[in-house]
Parts: C-alpha cells; sequence; structure tokens
C-alpha cells in the first residue's frame, strides 16, 4: 500500500523534474524508483509504443539484462501489451494459476516474480504505453495503489510528451521517436561503458547516469556524446570531468 | 517483432530485389510518392558536421532543395541531421516559419508547400535523412507519419548496407527492429564492439553484422554472446568462427 506521505514526495519530487529541462529516460527512470518503493514492487518498467505499434522499454527500475528481456518479451504477448491494445488495467494476483501467456509466465515465473500489474500511459483516447509493475508476491494491489499507480502513469504521460496540453498527433509521434532513440543510444553508451570498465549493463548505466548528475546535463546527451566520442570513456568510468 | 504489413512487405521487397545497397535506397526514394502521400522525395547522407551528399532525389523539385539545404547550410534535412529528431513543416510559407532565412522562401517558390525531414539515424548513429515534401501544404496524419517512419526505417537498412560487405539482398528480420530497443542486445553489443575494437558505432555495428553473416548467426544471436562476454571480436580475425 503506497503510503501517503511518500506518494505525495514522489509526485512533488517528479514535478520539480518536469519544471526544468529535463531527461526523458531520467526522469522515467526515478519514476520506476518510486513506484518499487511505494508499491512494494520488486521491479517497475515503462514501456511506450513506437511507430510500428510495438513496445519498447524506455526505462525500469534496474537496468540488468534479463529484467529488461522480461519487459520486452512482452511485446509478443503479456500483460503490457493487452493493457496497450485495450486500454485497461491488467493485473494478475498469482501468475502461477495464469494461462493467457504460455510464453510469458514461465519467464516472469523463473524471475521469482509471482504477480504483475499493468497500467495504461493514457493520453485522451489513445494509449501510448504502460507503466508495469511485478512482486515477487501473490496478491492483487489495493484500489487506493491502483489509483495511485494510475495516477504516476498518467505523470509518465506527461513526462513523454513533455508538454501539458499537445494537440497535435504528429508532435506526440515525434516526441515518442525522439525518446525511443535517446534509450538506443543509451543501450549503446551502456555496451561501450562495459566493454571500457569491465563492468555489467547496469554498472555501466550507473556510472553513465552519476556522470550526467555531477555535470548537472542530460543522460541522453551525455550518451550520444560518449557514443560520439566527445567524451572520454575514462573520464565517465573515473566519474571525472 | 514487427508486423508484417502491405507497406513493410513492399519496402522488403525493394530491399530484396536491388542489385546493391545503392539501388536500393535509390528505388526507395522513387517509390515515396507511391506509397506516401507525398510529391517526392530525397535520401542525403550525413557527415560530420553537416550533409555529405544526396543519394537520390526523386524530381527536379526536389533536387532544387536539397542545392539550397548544401549552400546554404540550413533547412529541414540539416535540422534533423544535426538534432537527430524529425522537423516536420506542413506549411512552409506560413508567416512563423522563419527558422530558416534563404531556405524557405526559395523552396516555396519551387513548389514545396510543406516538408518533413525524418533522421535516419540508429541511436548515436546518424546515418542520413530522408526529405519528404508536398505541393500542397497540410500535416501527415498519425498514420501517414508511421508509414513514413517505416519507409524512413527501410531507407536506414539501405544506408548501413552501403557500408556493409555482405550480400546486397541479405537482410534478416533484426533489421527491421533496428531502431527500436526490441533489439537492445544489438545496440548494447554495438558499444562493446566499439570498444574492443577502437572504432565508431557505425563500423562496430557494420562489424558486428559482418561476423555474424560469417558465423551463419542473426545479429542479435552474436549480439546475445558478445553482450555475455562469450564473444570478443578483438580476439578474432574478420569473419573467424568464434
Amino acid at each position: 500500500m503506497a503510503r501517503d506521505g511518500e506518494l505525495a514526495e514522489a509526485f512533488v519530487e517528479l514535478a520539480d523534474t518536469l519544471v526544468d529541462q529535463y531527461d526523458v529516460v531520467e526522469f522515467m527512470h526515478r519514476l520506476n524508483e518510486h513506484c518499487v518503493s511505494l508499491f512494494d514492487a520488486a521491479a517497475s518498467g515503462l514501456l511506450l509504443a513506437d511507430h510500428r505499434g510495438e513496445l519498447s522499454v524506455i526505462a525500469a527500475s534496474a537496468e540488468e539484462t534479463r529484467l529488461l528481456e522480461l519487459f520486452q518479451l512482452q511485446n509478443d504477448e503479456g500483460p503490457c501489451m493487452d493493457c496497450y491494445r485495450t486500454g485497461e488495467v491488467v493485473s494478475v494476483a498469482d501468475l502461477e494459476k495464469e494461462t493467457r501467456w504460455p510464453k510469458f509466465v514461465p519467464h516472469a515465473i523463473a524471475h521469482g516474480f509471482f504477480s504483475v500489474h499493468a497500467i495504461p500511459m493514457r493520453l485522451r483516447d489513445e494509449t501510448i504505453g504502460t507503466l508495469n509493475l511485478f512482486g515477487t508476491e501473490r496478491g492483487q494491489m489495493e484500489a487506493a495503489s491502483l489509483r495511485a499507480a494510475q495516477a504516476l502513469a498518467d505523470v509518465a504521460t506527461i513526462g513523454v510528451l513533455q508538454e501539458r496540453a499537445i494537440h497535435r498527433a504528429e508532435v506526440v509521434a515525434e516526441q515518442l521517436q525522439t525518446a525511443l532513440n535517446s534509450r538506443v543510444v543509451i543501450e549503446q553508451a551502456k555496451g561501450l561503458l562495459a566493454a571500457k570498465g569491465g563492468l555489467d549493463m547496469d554498472g555501466a548505466f550507473s556510472q553513465l547516469r552519476a556522470y550526467a548528475r555531477n555535470h548537472n546535463r542530460r543522460l541522453s546527451e551525455i550518451a550520444f556524446e560518449v557514443v560520439d566520442g566527445q567524451i572520454s570513456t575514462a573520464s565517465v568510468l573515473s566519474g571525472a570531468g | 517483432m514487427a508486423a508484417t504489413t502491405p507497406l513493410r512487405a513492399t519496402l522488403q521487397s525493394i530491399l530484396d530485389e536491388a542489385d546493391a545497397p545503392e539501388s536500393a535506397a535509390a528505388r526507395i526514394c522513387m517509390s515515396c510518392a507511391d506509397l506516401l502521400p507525398v510529391t517526392g522525395a530525397a535520401i542525403a547522407i550525413a557527415a560530420d558536421p553537416g550533409v555529405r551528399g544526396t543519394v537520390c532525389v526523386s524530381d527536379a523539385v526536389m533536387q532544387r532543395v536539397e542545392d539550397l539545404q548544401f549552400t546554404s547550410g540550413v533547412g529541414p534535412c540539416v535540422e534533423a541531421i544535426a538534432t537527430g529528431k524529425p522537423v516536420l513543416v506542413p506549411m512552409l510559407d506560413d508567416a512563423a516559419e522563419s527558422r530558416w532565412p534563404g531556405f524557405s522562401a526559395e523552396a516555396h517558390s519551387a513548389g514545396v508547400a510543406a516538408i518533413f525531414a525524418l533522421p535516419l539515424r540508429i541511436g548515436a548513429i546518424r546515418l542520413g535523412v530522408i526529405d519528404l515534401y508536398r505541393d500542397t501544404p497540410g500535416r501527415l496524419s498519425t498514420e501517414q507519419l508511421a508509414d513514413a517512419s517505416l519507409v524512413a526505417d527501410a531507407a536506414t537498412l539501405a544506408l548501413i548496407k552501403m557500408h556493409d560487405r555482405t550480400p546486397a539482398g541479405d537482410f534478416d528480420e533484426d533489421w527491421w527492429d533496428l531502431g527500436s530497443f526490441y533489439r537492445a542486445e544489438i545496440h548494447q553489443a554495438t558499444g562493446m564492439v566499439m570498444g574492443q575494437l577502437d572504432v565508431t558505432a557505425t563500423e562496430a555495428l557494420v562489424r558486428l553484422r559482418a561476423h555474424a553473416y560469417a558465423m551463419g548467426v542473426s545479429t542479435s544471436a552474436l549480439s546475445r554472446r558478445v553482450v555475455a562476454g562469450l564473444v570478443d571480436l578483438s580476439q578474432h580475425g574478420f569473419g573467424v568462427d568464434a
């Protein structure tokens, strides 16, 4: 159950971020961290639909490759895809009793997850992505928590579209594509830093994020400059400038 | 995995049937007027900084637009390459459209009423840009923009192949997912190969692809092995099995 004080703090922190120039992926990463702690989830991820109607992970509470794959697997089948298609919350209290997704369920259980909740990111009558929460324990989300999770999913929508009153469909499509491409840049930077620093992908992501924070720069910009050779991998790996 | 739509099937056959990557790019460019609600198109290759050259223009109007952008150094296509973001201009002669002095008025008098520049990119790899124009003003709908993005995906594949050493018609399923996180392992492996071989991201992706081809595995399968630390391309001669 989300605690009221903590929930309020999460919204204040996220709203503060939205005022300044901010990075979409960093914003989403923080939102996922809040979700994990607010809802006692084991993992949280945000997936966005691209121009082909495919769901791609934009951010997750951890960058572990296997976890990202589990989110990504739902592009074929799973609660996220169903949530995206219907625009409705898809909530599974006990994955072991679930028969809808024969490919997804064994993977989730192998990961130690027994409950899953997918909440739509909505823009008027359109669904642009989903917020996905995994739990290691069985059980339904309480109504109050579901409402809070939907509110966070709505904040995520605002965060992706970067405008509170977007009225042009083409701008929505453009923002989604740009956000997804940022995510690809971050994957490339993670790989480069992992190879240079002998790190795993989660470790490489942490270094990248720490560098962006220390230099007060956007995560995606730092990732681009690292891949493009404008920032040396050594300076990111040492945390220096 | 991307659903096979009629548009994608058409683009796939263009890619498959082309005898060289250059001609695949050219055929995509020439087909835009049939595939999309646009009058014409151009595909240009990115260089650092700006535009290196035009691969193909579909008509004289687009040739004029490319010349204008090349000489003035400004315009939607230059901006799309520089920012890596789509630049959509549904009304070029709008009074509020003052972004590119020396370009907009000239392009409009050449017959361009609306222009849409989509970057051809894979993360930080900026390969080029596809410019689409209309002789009447108007926005692209969400569906039309999605279709245009699919055409841009195909053009991206054609440009990557221009760097590649694998046979022209060889586009496996992985390639359609290249622009998305769906193949995260390919992007992570691209970064790792950059680090292993001290090469650019473009070169790393090409080397990864060529190594996969030589080994007879898919790019994503090889990528997973690279990410898991099972394959280090610096430890192998070109095309030698791990």
